[in-house]
């Protein structure tokens, strides 16, 4: 039992601690990055431009809205990133509008990743060249990756893997190594979405860092070009939110831990994880309102942190709230055991579940979860959206896939909030196992709650901690 | 973990190296280059056109690219070019030809040459360079008089290409210059050194005998040199002064080469301090006789040491390096049966250093080893010139004297696999000879490929059955 | 001769490291393949490529010889040399891979003593510099290569008479570019500015194979001059640098530098914002953000510095924080507290004039300019004519209430080049007028 207390918080902090932690950009602070992705279709050839700009670039354009820091891009893009169909130079169509998202680099600074979807009109191409002209000047990778396409055979000069994800991680044989692909031919043929393209050497390597390996928003964006099913993508939403909600930071812990302190019930589990499901959802939802009504002002990835802080000073006064009840509990059974009288101030919700012979007085702990406690935890615990679930309303949006994108949205809350009810019940269920058979050893089941108090309080300060530096 | 944690302090360092290249620290180059000072090839010959001079072929600044604008090369002004003759066998220098160069850069514009150049006074040229020649004179290593030669003669220029120099043939003709009996050329040649750098030593390795039967890739092909190339009348090098009456005479050995000297400099100026002029004076920085031996012989802390020195001191500063090759030592690392000797290799040190007997010692009563060029100019240039010289059979060429021809790797890789104690290996770089023929007439380089359509490094032996360099004793006398 | 090679360094990657090389396949013998030609493995070497042009050849030559410390050394210079011309840190990280390989198999090699000494350098770490340097010697006495390194270390460190020593015995043994350009600036540093532009102009003559050398040898040659007054050679010493490798960063901040002090403040800005977009390095920056002031446009000023600041907090965040330049960016626009700890960091861990400087006017900065002056003393105590240090130790002065030293540390700051800096020469002036 007290093994089991320690594991549990220990475990609790661990997973508190151990969110990810901003660190250098791997291939150094002053790099713009930039990969194109080239597929050639029997009547198109389609890019999808990535650039990834290190922290210094990113502050240097600080000045700018959302809005114009895509204009530019796709500007140079226009300009620079040359593709010619036959020996024709053929210019760029961007139909759809680009993505940007920022993510916490070094010091406090930001790094930003833009994506950007082009296409050129080339109907029975058979020699396809992509020139990369685009920020000659600037130091990192540049790689050209080659996709294949639809009903086209493509022997491709450039390799097809691409190491670093679209430049979200960049595994230590890039960084020792960064490519400089700025120039590829393609030789097309009709066939059957088949590519031939030379081996990468060195083509893997262990994750050096820098970016969190979100694949989701990748799906989204297979399964918007039409190569997916529904299902298969509602399916993937609800397993990825339940991953997800593993991953730290995402309240679980606290979400566990009061659940051990506060006696709840499997019932309340499962309204916790449903109340978890639709704040989350409505989290996302509004955020992605907020940043398309606000996107000309304030960048989305601003809000995080005031999110986060918001949450993590919630989380932590709730902590405090259910520490210091417990504490005047404590102190009012010493007080009772002396003698006195209970101090008239004491207005809580004493559940008398332990009497103790003919006093009649109450010696639990004061907790059963309220209906307003529980919605405020699970407000808190939801109120966080993952990035992720954000990229993927604003790539619904941006893809005028509206519908889709709710949908996923609540599949991936519901998974979200699957994984934390399937936790909270664990714990309910072990607490039970544990509290029956320790059975007369109440001393440590009345500590528990008081234990668990402080775990939350702990939690709470690391997220609000975490967010201050982001918001100063 | 640990990767990660090695990761991270790898990234960590490269942001703090990319603050600390501010200027917070003088980065002085590290670079120690020095190809304007870097003598590459030394050739001493008699010229069939002209038998009774010796003829001194001098290059520098190796691996020049012809395509290399806008920095083109160029003997460095503040530089002092010398070439050396020890006609007593003592190892010290007797004569030396001191050039010295001076560039005229236009105000007006840093080009090379504006399109269209006629020739080398044509006022689009717009980076001239000239030299003069001083000629010193020494007895016992003093220096006694000095003479200058010629001031103010034209350099060849480098070749850009067609649109800058319409006709080059023409514009570097002009910097063939004839000084009292002697002919001079000074500027951008073709490189006439050959060699496969890469495939030949790698097929060493792994195939034994591939570099006898050619296949090898020229690297230096299609490079270019600066050279000083320079005829001078046997009376004016020999020992007495005299011509040479044959290849018996005691006069008719003579030892070549060449080095460049840089100004040495006192850290503190001194004439900041107390206006006396500073005590710089001149160090060797390079010098070049025999091809190869600073980088097969010495080891690698040794090589700066060469360069330093002279040729009097190689008795004990050289020979130790020569009678124990490692050369040989790698040539068995090959393969054991090749069987070349590893010590005692005073044949290596005779044919190389002290020149051989009968043939070409400088001092005939007490040949001394100094790694200088022994040409004996009494030997007649042969009329179908074999590429591996003397141990071809043919006398006129490598190690006594160089000529352009000679194939010197194969030369001295059967040299030191102990061809002269009768150990032939069937070794060598697969390059035979340069990728573009020779003059006839002087300056016997070719022109310089230029820059508009230069190839390099491309060219490729044809392979041949395997040579071996011929079955006469190459010692004759 | 063989090595005709461009590289006397590189005889080793090349002729005789090629024959090691293969001696070391023969016998490690599962990586010969008989009867299969091997790669080229060092042809690029040989035809004029060096820097970032050669890595990829050397590349191809040391993964075929895994074992041959010559190659991997030869690589670790190129990546080093390539730092120089494109300003691409990375090479670094590359560079200190490929030197830790090399030391994994002859760890007493003097080659790579030296580049691992080099990296020491470039992350400011001098007295690992140094061990590094001395180790090299050690190994290959006879050579002059360690030398380069021991000077840089010696000179940093402050230990300006054994610097002097060493670069002495450098150019002994060989005088050449890296020679003559550190004669240079060791009598720059003495306020010898006649002789330093002298030696550089010899180190500029003497080229030095490769295009970025002599470009970085102009530039600095365009340096000496504009500090002596002499703007028009100046400009053509920039010029020259840009002629010899484009887009020179370095010539093309010389040329920013020198429109300020002509007064031309657009040309001097946009030129500076090419610069800073190219490579943002404090520096560089700061530079902008000057002349921005020296402008009078405060607003872009403040956003440059704002950037500099944020260069400043990854600085932090890697934990290290010995820059001068950010000492002396902190004391001007930062602020002067921090300024004083980091000058007094950089001072402990380097005493040399740049960082005695750094801590004066920080300390100066920060309200104590009598403390300031002790250090001011320092950085002026080999006689630098350098105007930006000497208007520091002349303010500091007349600060603390020292006329005479201010009078003479602006008089002479402002003898060689009265325009030496558009926002620090009226201010020096300006001072000297106060006095007098």
């Amino acid at each position: 039992m007290k093994r089991g207390t320690a594991i549990l918080v220990a475990v609790t902090c661990a997973l508190a601690l151990a969110a990810p932690v901003a660190g250098a950009h791997p291939l150094g602070n002053f790099t713009v990055n930039h990969l194109t992705d080239v597929s050639i279709s029997k009547d198109r050839v389609s890019l999808l431009y990535v650039l990834d700009r290190a922290e210094i670039p990113t502050f240097q354009k600080r000045q700018q809205t959302p809005t114009e820091l895509l204009a530019d891009v796709q500007n140079e893009v226009a300009r620079n990133l040359r593709v010619e169909v036959d020996g024709r130079a053929v210019p760029l169509r961007f139909s759809r509008p680009g993505a940007l998202a920022f993510k916490a680099g070094q010091g406090g600074l930001k790094t930003s990743r833009f994506e950007l979807p082009a296409e050129v009109v080339a109907n029975g191409a058979s020699h396809v060249e992509v020139h990369d002209g685009t920020y000659p000047d600037g130091l990192g990778l540049r790689a050209i990756i080659a996709r294949p396409g639809e009903g086209t055979a493509v022997r491709s000069s450039v390799p097809s893997t691409d190491p670093t994800n679209g430049l979200r991680t960049y595994p230590r044989s890039v960084v020792e190594r960064p490519p400089d692909q700025r120039e590829s031919s393609f030789a097309v043929r009709e066939g059957a979405g088949t590519l031939t393209a030379p081996d990468r050497r060195n083509g893997t390597g262990t994750k050096v860092g820098s970016g969190s390996g979100d694949g989701f928003a990748g799906v989204f964006e297979r399964a918007a070009a039409g190569q997916g099913v529904l299902i298969f993508l509602l399916l993937a939403a609800l397993a990825w939110g339940g991953f997800h909600a593993l991953s730290p930071g995402h309240g679980k812990a606290m979400v566990a831990a009061y659940l051990v302190g506060a006696r709840g019930t499997r019932r309340d589990a499962v309204l916790l994880g449903g109340v978890v499901t639709i704040t989350h959802t409505i989290g996302v939802f509004a955020l992605g309102l907020v940043t398309l009504l606000l996107a000309q002002y304030i960048l989305p990835e601003d809000l995080y942190p005031w999110l986060t802080l918001v949450s993590g000073a919630m989380v932590a006064v709730i902590g405090v709230s259910v520490l210091r009840s417990r504490v005047r509990w404590g102190r009012s059974q010493r007080a009772h055991a002396e003698g006195h009288r209970h101090d008239g101030g004491h207005h809580h919700h004493h559940d008398h579940d332990h009497h103790h012979g003919e006093h009649g007085h109450s010696h639990a702990p004061p907790e059963r979860l309220t209906g307003r406690n529980l919605i405020a935890m699970g407000a808190s615990a939801g109120i966080i959206p993952c990035p992720s679930a954000l990229v993927v309303l604003l790539g619904a949006i941006s893809q005028h896939q509206v519908a889709l994108g709710l949908l996923l949205i609540v599949t991936f809350s519901l998974g979200l909030a699957g994984t934390l009810t399937a936790l909270g019940l664990i714990v309910v269920g072990a607490r039970d196992r544990v509290a029956a058979r320790a059975g007369v050893n109440g001393r440590i089941v009345s500590a528990l709650p008081a234990v668990s108090a402080i775990v939350i309080v702990v939690v709470g300060c690391v997220l609000t901690a975490q967010a201050v530096p982001q918001v100063l | 973990m640990k990767k990660v944690l090695i990761a991270a302090a790898v990234i960590a360092a490269v942001v703090v190296a990319s603050f600390a290249s501010g200027s917070s620290h003088r980065e002085a180059p590290n670079i120690m280059l020095d190809p304007s000072a870097d003598d590459t090839d030394t050739y001493a010959f008699t010229a069939k056109d002209a038998p009774d001079a010796l003829t001194v072929v001098a290059n520098w600044i190796p691996g020049g690219n012809p395509a290399n604008g806008p920095n083109f090369f160029r003997f460095d002004d503040r530089a002092r070019y010398y070439i050396n003759i020890d006609n007593t066998g003592d190892g010290k220098v007797d004569i030396r030809d001191r050039y010295v160069f001076k560039t005229h850069v236009s105000d007006k514009s840093y080009l090379y040459a504006q399109p269209g150049v006629q020739s080398f006074g044509d006022p689009k040229f717009q980076q001239p360079q000239r030299y003069s020649i001083v000629r010193e004179f020494f007895r016992n290593g003093k220096r006694r008089r000095t003479k200058t030669l010629a001031r103010g003669l034209p350099v060849a220029p480098s070749n850009t290409g067609p649109k800058t120099f319409p006709d080059y043939a023409k514009v570097a003709s002009e910097a063939i210059r004839n000084v009292g009996p002697m002919k001079v050329f000074v500027g951008q040649r073709n490189d006439a050194f050959f060699i496969d750098l890469g495939t030949a030593f790698d097929n060493l390795n792994v195939r034994v005998g591939t570099g006898n039967t050619g296949g090898g890739t020229d690297t230096q092909a299609g490079t270019s040199i600066q050279t000083i190339t320079v005829q001078i009348p046997e009376a004016q090098v020999t020992r007495d002064r005299m011509p040479v009456s044959g290849p018996d005479a005691a006069n008719a050995t003579v030892g070549v080469w060449a080095s460049t000297e840089r100004r040495r400099l006192e850290v503190t100026n001194a004439d900041f301090n107390n206006r006396k002029g500073s005590r710089g004076g001149w160090v060797q920085v390079s010098r070049l006789a025999n091809p190869l031996i600073n980088e097969l012989f010495p080891p690698a802390g040794l090589k700066d040491t060469y360069n330093r020195r002279g040729p009097a001191g190689d008795a004990t500063f050289l020979v130790p390096f020569l009678r124990a090759p490692e050369l040989a030592k790698q040539i068995n690392g090959i393969l054991a049966a090749l069987n070349a000797p590893e010590t005692n290799r005073d044949d290596l040190v005779t044919a190389l250093l002290t020149g051989m007997p009968g043939l070409n010692q400088v001092d005939k009563t007490n040949p001394r080893p100094t790694d200088t060029l022994k040409i004996n100019l009494g030997v007649p240039p042969a009329q179908t010139p074999n590429r591996f010289g003397v141990i071809g059979g043919d006398n006129a060429g490598f190690p006594n004297g160089r000529r352009l021809e000679d194939d010197v790797t194969d030369i001295v890789l059967q040299l030191a696999g102990g061809y002269l104690k009768g150990n032939r290996l069937p070794i060598g770089d697969g390059v035979d000879q340069d990728d573009k023929p020779f003059l006839a007439t002087f300056p016997y380089q070719s022109e310089p490929d230029s820059g508009f359509r230069q190839k390099v490094g491309q060219r490729q032996e044809p392979l041949h059955l395997p040579t071996l360099p011929g079955n006469n004793p190459p010692i004759t006398r | 001769m063989i090595c005709r090679c461009i590289v006397r360094a590189a005889v080793v990657a090349t002729v005789v490291g090629a024959v090691l090389g293969g001696v070391s396949l023969i016998n490690g013998a599962s990586e010969a393949r008989p009867g299969l030609p091997a790669p080229h493995p060092v042809s690029t070497a040989y035809v004029g490529a060096t820097g970032a042009a050669a890595i990829p050849a050397l590349e191809r030559a040391a993964r075929d010889a895994p074992q041959n410390v010559d190659r991997l050394v030869a690589l670790a210079d190129a990546h080093l040399q390539a730092v120089r011309e494109t300003g691409d840190f990375s090479h670094y990280l590359r560079a200190d891979g490929v030197l830790h390989r090399a030391a994994r198999v002859r760890p007493g090699d003097s080659g790579v003593q030296i580049g691992l000494a080099n990296l020491a350098l470039a992350r400011h770490d001098f007295g690992a510099g140094l061990l590094r340097g001395r180790a090299a010697r050690a190994a290959a006495p006879q050579t002059v290569r360690p030398y380069a390194v021991l000077v840089d270390a010696l000179v940093e460190l402050g230990r300006y008479q054994a610097a002097g020593r060493a670069l002495q015995r450098m150019i002994d043994l060989r005088p050449n570019l890296a020679s003559y350009a550190r004669v240079s600036y060791f009598r720059e540093l003495h306020g010898d500015l006649r002789g330093a532009v002298k030696a550089m102009r010899l180190a500029v003559s003497a080229g030095g194979g490769t295009a970025e050398g002599t470009a970085y040898v102009q530039t600095l040659l365009g340096g000496l001059e504009f500090g002596r007054g002499r703007l028009g050679r100046a400009r053509r010493a920039y010029a020259l640098a840009l002629r010899s490798f484009p887009r020179y960063l370095a010539a093309e901040v010389g040329l920013a530098r020198l429109d300020g002090a002509r007064g031309r403040f657009p040309a001097a800005i946009s030129r500076m914002r090419r610069v800073v977009v190219r490579l943002p390095l404090p520096e560089y920056v700061i530079t902008l953000g000057e002349l921005e002031l020296a402008a009078g446009r405060r607003p872009a000023a403040k956003e440059d510095f704002a950037l500099v600041d944020a260069e400043r907090r990854l600085l932090a965040a890697n934990g290290v924080n010995t820059d001068v330049e950010v000492a002396l960016f902190e004391a001007d626009h930062g602020d002067a507290r921090r300024g004083v700890a980091l000058g007094r960091r950089a001072w402990r861990g380097a005493p040399s004039v740049r960082s005695a400087d750094a801590l004066s006017w920080a300390l100066t900065r920060a309200g104590r300019p009598r403390d300031g002056l002790r250090f001011a003393r320092r950085a002026v105590r080999l006689g630098s004519r350098d105007p930006l240090l000497l208007t520091h130790a002349g303010l500091t002065a007349k600060l603390s209430g020292a006329p005479a030293p201010a009078r003479r540390y602006l008089s002479r700051a402002l003898a060689d080049n009265p325009r030496f800096s558009p926002l620090w020469a009226p201010r020096a002036r300006r001072a000297l007028r106060a006095i007098s």
